[in-house]
């Protein structure tokens, strides 16, 4: 406290001289037109920014609930859109795909066999071999159910097969991941003639149960084309980031057992 | 005691009366103005308090405002001034300090001496009116060759009016 008032008295000069420009300030900003606008065009920017951190800062602190009504609200239009899906992607068949949305509890990504869990299982509806897309794409499988939980086994495995399609020129080949880098997947399958582009939309084909036709799976970074087989080789960038992959989709197939029986069949005879 | 009173108050008036009526109307095409008023401010006593020198610089700067209908700009630039004139002061001193009683005028402390002083306290001064008036950097060096411009023709036009009032004592 002393040392305050020691300061004030030795820079009382000082102060004093602040107060009169502060006086001489108010004066200019109230009584010139030409200052005044300055002045409020810059204190406006001022508080604009000031306005803009607060409401920043609000917008963060009640993150999770927005996040968790725009997941509720994402489930509901993917139900009702998958009515309207059948329309446009002619299937003579009548499957119907349902929608159950799971949050990832513990994603694996640094090993050749990678494994996602969701908090999602028999209880909710979730059996294996059910299709798992994210918001971006396609994510996987699902492998393994308890009663609350669900193993996925990602595209992000060296296991792991996809039948996808180019979308533009709907030529299927098969996806698959070489263990390397989980931002990127290998198509196979699609022979040397195909029209091929950087940046073409990988999508599902539509062949397996899992997933209905279209859903988006990547981009075309690369290809190669294999000289001895006259295939290509394709670099695919995935759409779905396996490092932050946060809440998905299960589609159910409802028609699936009844499919899958078929194809056993069939493959026996 | 009383008549020195007087007489900064006579050049109080005259100072003002002086650039109101004849200085603020001559114009150089914009690029200078002349500011004689702050003589008043160069005119007192090197002992005067520090808080009396600010608070004239504000009542001749509000003065000059009232007629400029510029409120606050003139007061602005001369309490400026008026705050760093003891610091340009100390800053200036001759060899043995400055004599009690002597006023900081032309003839008192040579001819150098004074050209110095009233440009450093002229250049301050119209310094910090022509940022005001702009009040933005923008336009920085026409601003700042403004600055000097005026502050040398202020610095003429008092250098003047000083040899032709006062009487040079031999």
């Amino acid at each position: 406290m002393k040392n305050l008032l020691n300061f004030l008295f030795k820079y009382a000069h000082v102060i004093f001289f602040i107060l009169l420009q502060s006086v001489s300030v108010t004066l200019i900003i109230i009584y010139n037109n030409y200052h005044k606008s300055v002045f409020i065009s810059s204190s406006n920017s001022i508080s604009g920014l000031v306005y803009k951190k607060q409401s920043e800062i609000r917008a963060f602190l009640y993150l999770r609930e927005q996040n968790d009504s725009l997941v509720e609200e994402n489930l509901r239009l993917r139900n009702t859109l998958e009515l309207y899906r059948q329309e446009k992607y002619i299937s003579p068949e009548n499957v119907l795909y349902n929608n159950i949305v799971a949050k990832v509890v513990n994603a694996q990504t640094n090993a050749a066999r990678n494994f996602i869990t969701l908090n999602r299982g028999r209880v909710h509806g979730i059996s294996e071999e059910m299709g798992v897309i994210s918001a971006n794409g396609v994510v996987g499988i699902t492998y393994l159910c308890s009663n609350n939980f669900a193993t996925v086994l990602p595209l992000i495995h060296i296991s792991s097969r996809l039948s996808v399609k180019i979308e533009k020129n709907d030529y299927f080949g098969s996806l698959s991941w070489n263990g390397n880098n989980v931002r990127f997947a290998q198509m196979y399958e699609i022979p040397g003639y195909v029209n091929l582009e950087i940046g073409d939309k990988i999508v599902t084909s539509g062949f397996s149960a899992y997933f209905p036709e279209g859903i988006p799976v990547g981009v075309v970074t690369a290809f190669q084309l294999d000289k001895a087989t006259d295939f290509y080789k394709i670099e695919v960038e995935l759409f779905t980031d396996f490092n932050k992959v946060n809440y998905v989709y299960i589609i159910e197939n409802t028609n699936f057992l009844e499919q899958r029986e078929l194809e056993f069949m069939t493959n026996d005879k | 005691m009383i008549s020195d009173y007087l007489k900064y108050t006579g050049l109080f008036i005259l100072a003002v009366f002086a650039q109101v009526v004849v200085f603020d109307n001559i114009y150089m095409g914009g690029y200078a103005r002349i500011f004689f008023y702050i003589i008043f401010i160069l005119s007192l006593p090197v002992e005067v308090n520090r808080y009396v020198l600010m608070l004239l610089g504000f009542v001749l700067g509000l003065s000059i405002d009232i007629f400029n209908n510029t409120p606050g700009m003139h007061s602005f630039a001369t309490v400026a001034a008026a705050f760093f004139r003891p610091y340009v002061l100390d800053l200036y001193a001759p060899r043995d300090n400055y004599e009690p009683g002597e006023k900081p005028l032309l003839y008192n402390y040579g001819y150098f001496w004074f050209i110095r002083y009233a440009l450093t306290i002229l250049l301050i001064h119209h310094f910090v009116f022509y940022f005001i008036e702009v009040f933005r950097f923008y336009n920085f060096f026409f601003t700042f060759f403004k600055v000097v411009f005026s502050s040398v023709l202020s610095l003429i036009i008092i250098i003047i009016s000083q040899l032709l009032v006062i009487r040079k004592r031999t």
